[in-house]
């Protein structure tokens, strides 16, 4: 039997002859009805569309029930297995440091100052910018032969690198881009969330001789949790399906040293047309990238009643 | 205030219905007008220009049909977009794509064959041979070439007289090509090189540059049978030629961008011939840079891409379809493509006055005669990725250049045999 | 020693800022080269000569206005519809217990959890056949549905779950003492959204309306799909990027120039939703 807090009472109740919801329930209903009817056509349906694409071997002409073979087929995939080493490994080294980096010029910026303001507006210039855009820059840096950062090295006197051509340095690459690119993600919604933390907490702990990096990791890191588990769920979502940066950058070489699965899915349904194979694909994704979040929100105790939630 | 709510909550509800039935496309075209649909590979400017036009002057002279003009990037673009609208029954009328896309479209039926339309076109005997093989396939006619891509070996003129060589003489053969090479590679001080004597890409999206040499050794991909032939003498011979001399004498670079060549650092290149315009209007480089076949080792050859139009297999009118097609491919359209986009010619009979408009172009010319496209198989995209991953397994020292072979081979059967 | 601090902090953001903004100075360097420039080795940041007429040549194109209107609208709207369904679905699941809330909320974060690419087609077969829509009757059948329409650009953007997820991150901030308040006025839940947690949802609608206006401005797969670019109609910004190049070039000038403008947009959005971050609106909302 659940442990409910006192004072709340179940949502279903039997009232008389019939079970009724309660008007609590009825009015959440209401509220995520909207949503749902969207979610449900435009998101779910395809969804299970492709769970069941992924047990046929559609391609362009034609659509068979092959049962698992697809699954079988990505244990001997070289390309697929590699493809998710190279995810895991990009997702562990982004997600760190943007976490850190956001979090840092969060603080930074927030106050009402015109420093803090212009702070604010050149450091969420980097996401802004269309990743297909980011990527061109970069690759523009990147060139081994007439890119920036070769030449830069080459005016202090450094020899260059291939970097995105060294099969060793492309994946760090390109997790230097990511981070580059959504540390101002992570701060706009740190610094969203700063603004949630009343101001009364550290006044109080500032008279009490807490110094600022005292109060940092002792009142707004807490008072800020929820969303910093928001933050690692979906900065983990977006690194596993990177996607778009490869393609333009490397193209998942050189010799797959920076593929990641969602660039395989890509390859795999739109140059070789076997749509069944990548759903196939997509859907071991899925199933890594929820055994993940779960793993995360519920160790962050995210996905439990909170102690702030009032009940019926 | 409940009121004002559920209105809020109606409103949410109600507005895509409300949207629904605003902003509405549907053309109403007369019983009479014809109205077809073309999608073509390619969205640059200059010759969306160019179709824009051609489009409007056709409709203009067939007022009982309407062509409407579509595009998408090359490569998955076009893809993604052409698999999108047969996926939902929308298939285009008129498709203008590559050579890689004949095989699996035509068993998918997403293009219906052309042959009898062809067989009484006035110019069935003028299309060049090269190019009309690319548009066959099982011995049915599909696609009807309406531009070419060859790829050409350029030089630069001055940097071969500081070398010390003949600046009118572009490397004969395979021997002169590596010790050219050699001879026109510049280091610094620090080892690193600043002058690239034959620019051969790093990585690819599609590693033609290998295709060239493989060509000119006198290989193919595929047999009769249209299977795989990868793993055959004449291509170990090929890669291991390549990996003998290409690392020591360039800079790594992806031919989708730059060509160090264009960018001024290479002494040679195997280059798109779309792709060194730019160098070529370019007043610094005047008279700098010559082209040429590219060198071979027994039979000259180049690879040369090929973009060809053909009747969507959901067309329901082929006959105003093709009425187009003729249209877009009569001798004086083939030479405004020449004039307004440099595309050479594709009907044998414009090859003269094509060459009259750039001396150049007799080069050009040659080299689609001698053009091999991609393959015509239903595996030809498959073979791609194989065909990039195998040269960069070599270049990058990671298998020697038997093995590898042997390895895409075996990989390439076995995504064929694949369910 | 708070002086050294200072120092440091200031320190500490130039570095930031540094990092953040010199891709953009390489980018308007860039579009401000001539092409042959750009072709030269060796390290050329200043353009000799610039070329400002490179942004006039670039937006000559097409019809720039257009399809700056364009993306602005499809963008727009689907902002709009979102942050208010967004913070509904946000508020439900933070604030009140009902049944099933914990699976239902799982499956919202499984919408997040499949690329795009791979759910692409059938999302297209299904706005294909949208029933009463572009010539389709009551089953879907026989028209284009809502394919080449702004509504079929803009739906599926409205169904995103990340949102959902964000809000319900927020709402779950506040103090319960809040709904308790509201409960012992005798607000209903829907008052007490509207009257009480909306007006205090500012920083995080704020955030919100500027990831979803980006992510909408910057999809480029689904407008491909959706749109007949040919006709100019509803062709979106990203869309017309790609026309600055062929199959051989690049036209690096104007990409980089058009790009920049594009940009711009966003930032303009993100500077009028500035004011909404640091305003510390929950203090006071809680009599101590």
């Amino acid at each position: 039997m659940k442990r409910r807090p006192a004072g709340s009472q179940p949502a279903l109740r039997r009232r008389g002859k019939g079970i009724g919801l309660t008007a609590d329930a009825r009015a959440a209903y209401l509220l995520i009805l909207p949503f749902f009817t969207f979610f449900l056509i435009f998101v779910l349906y395809p969804l299970l569309t492709n769970f069941t694409t992924s047990l046929t071997n559609e391609n362009l002409a034609t659509r068979t029930f092959i049962g698992l073979a697809n699954y079988r087929r990505l244990l001997t995939d070289r390309s697929f297995v590699r493809s998710v080493v190279n995810t895991f490994v990009y997702a562990i080294f982004s997600v760190g440091p943007l976490m850190l980096f956001g979090f840092v010029a969060a603080l930074l910026v927030d106050g009402s100052g015109r420093v803090q303001s212009a702070g604010r507006a050149v450091m969420i210039f980097p996401h802004v910018l269309s990743m297909v855009s980011v990527s061109m820059i970069w690759l523009y840096l990147f060139d081994p032969g007439s890119g920036l950062l070769n030449k830069l090295l080459a005016s202090f006197g450094l020899p260059g690198s291939d970097w995105l051509f060294d099969e060793k340095l492309a994946l760090p690459c390109l997790i230097l881009v990511n981070v580059w690119k959504s540390s101002g993600y992570v701060m706009m919604i740190d610094l969203a969330a700063l603004q949630s933390v009343p101001p009364s907490l550290h006044e109080a702990a500032r008279v009490d001789g807490a110094g600022y990096l005292s109060r940092v990791f002792h009142i707004t890191l807490p008072a800020i949790r929820p969303v910093s588990y928001f933050l690692l769920a979906t900065l983990s979502i977006e690194c596993f399906k990177t996607f778009e940066q490869v393609r333009i950058m490397t193209n998942g070489g050189p010799v797959d040293a920076t593929t990641t699965i969602t660039h395989q899915i890509y390859m795999r349904a739109f140059a070789d047309f076997k749509m069944g194979y990548a759903s196939a694909m997509s859907v071991v994704l899925f199933l890594i990238v929820l055994t993940i979040t779960i793993v995360n929100l519920r160790a962050g105790g995210q996905l439990e009643s909170d102690r702030h939630e009032a009940g019926t | 205030m409940k009121k004002r709510l559920s209105l809020l909550l109606i409103l949410g509800l109600l507005l895509p219905v409300l949207l629904t039935t605003s902003c509405q496309t549907a053309e109403q075209t007369s019983d009479k007008t014809v109205a077809l649909k073309f999608v073509r590979i390619g969205n640059d400017a200059a010759e969306a220009t160019y179709w824009k036009r051609l489009i409007g002057d056709f409709n203009q002279a067939n007022p009982g049909i309407k062509v409407e003009y579509d595009d998408a990037a090359i490569g998955e673009p076009m893809e993604t977009k052409l698999n999108s609208m047969f996926s939902a029954g929308l298939g285009p009328d008129i498709i203008g794509h590559g050579i890689l896309s004949v095989a699996a479209r035509v068993e998918a039926g997403h293009y219906q064959p052309i042959t009898t339309y062809f067989n009484s076109w006035e110019g069935k005997d003028d299309l060049m041979a090269a190019v009309l093989a690319n548009g066959t396939y099982k011995n049915e006619i599909y696609g009807l070439a309406y531009s070419t891509t060859p790829f050409i070996f350029a030089w630069r003129k001055d940097l071969f007289s500081d070398a010390g060589l003949d600046p009118e003489k572009a490397p004969q053969n395979w021997e002169e090509l590596e010790s050219f090479s050699r001879q026109l590679t510049k280091k610094d001080a620090a080892g690193q090189i600043t002058q690239s004597g034959f620019a051969f890409p790093r990585s690819a999206g599609n590693f033609v540059e290998f295709d060239t040499l493989v060509f000119g050794n006198g290989g193919l991909y595929y047999n009769d049978q249209g299977e795989p032939t990868l793993n055959t003498p004449d291509k170990v011979e090929t890669l291991e030629f390549l990996a003998g001399f290409v690392n020591d004498v360039g800079i790594p670079f992806n031919s989708n961008e730059t060509n160090p060549f264009i960018a001024g650092t290479a002494a040679m290149t195997l280059i798109n011939n779309v792709a060194l315009t730019p160098m070529l209007k370019n007043e610094a480089y005047a008279g700098k840079v010559g082209i040429a076949l590219p060198p071979a080792n027994k039979t000259p050859a180049t690879f040369s891409g090929c973009n060809m139009l053909f009747v969507g297999g959901d067309c329901k009118q082929p006959d105003e379809a093709f009425q187009f097609i003729a249209y877009a491919l009569t001798k004086e359209e083939v030479l405004t493509r020449a004039k307004e986009l440099g595309i050479p010619v594709t009907r044998q009979s414009q090859v003269d006055a094509f060459i009259a408009l750039d001396p150049m172009n007799a080069v050009r010319a040659e080299c689609v005669a001698k053009g091999v496209g991609m393959p015509r198989a239903t595996w030809s995209t498959t073979f791609q990725k194989i065909r990039n991953d195998l040269v960069q397994q070599v270049l990058y020292g990671k298998m020697n250049a038997a093995d590898a072979l042997a390895q895409a081979q075996a990989d390439l059967e076995a995504e064929i045999a694949a369910p | 020693m708070k002086q050294l601090a200072k120092i440091s902090g200031s320190l500490l953001l130039l570095v930031f800022l540094l990092a953040a903004i010199f891709p953009f100075l390489v980018m308007l360097s860039v579009s401000l080269q001539d092409m042959n420039q750009i072709y030269t080795p060796g390290l050329s940041l200043i353009p000799r000569p610039p070329r400002p007429e490179v942004y006039r040549i670039a937006l000559s194109h097409g019809n720039w206005p257009r399809y700056l209107a364009n993306s602005f609208y499809v963008a727009g709207m689907a902002t709009a519809i979102s942050l208010i369904i967004n913070a509904m679905t946000g508020y439900a699941f933070a604030r009140i217990r009902f049944p099933l809330r914990r699976l239902l909320f799982v499956l919202i974060l499984a919408g997040m959890m499949i690329p795009a690419q791979v759910t692409l087609v059938p999302l297209f077969i299904l706005i294909r056949h949208f029933p009463l829509a572009g010539g389709n009757n009551l089953l879907g059948q026989g028209g284009t549905g809502l394919v080449d329409t702004y509504t079929g650009l803009i739906l599926p953007y409205i169904a995103g779950s990340f949102g959902v997820f964000m809000c319900r991150q927020f709402y779950v901030l506040f103090p319960k003492e809040l709904d308790e308040a509201a409960k012992i006025d005798g607000c209903s839940r829907f008052r007490a959204f509207w009257l009480i947690y909306l007006p205090l949802s500012k920083p995080v609608l704020g955030a919100l309306a500027v990831l979803k206006f980006t992510g909408a401005w910057n999809e480029y797969t689904w407008p491909l799909v959706m749109t007949n670019t040919g006709a100019d109609r509803i062709t979106t910004v990203q869309l017309a990027l790609t026309a600055f190049r062929n199959e051989g070039e690049i036209f690096w000038n104007q990409l980089m120039a058009a790009t920049l403008v594009s940009t711009a947009v966003i930032l303009v959005v993100f500077l009028s939703m500035q004011r909404a971050f640091v305003q510390g609106l929950l203090v006071g909302s809680v009599k101590e």
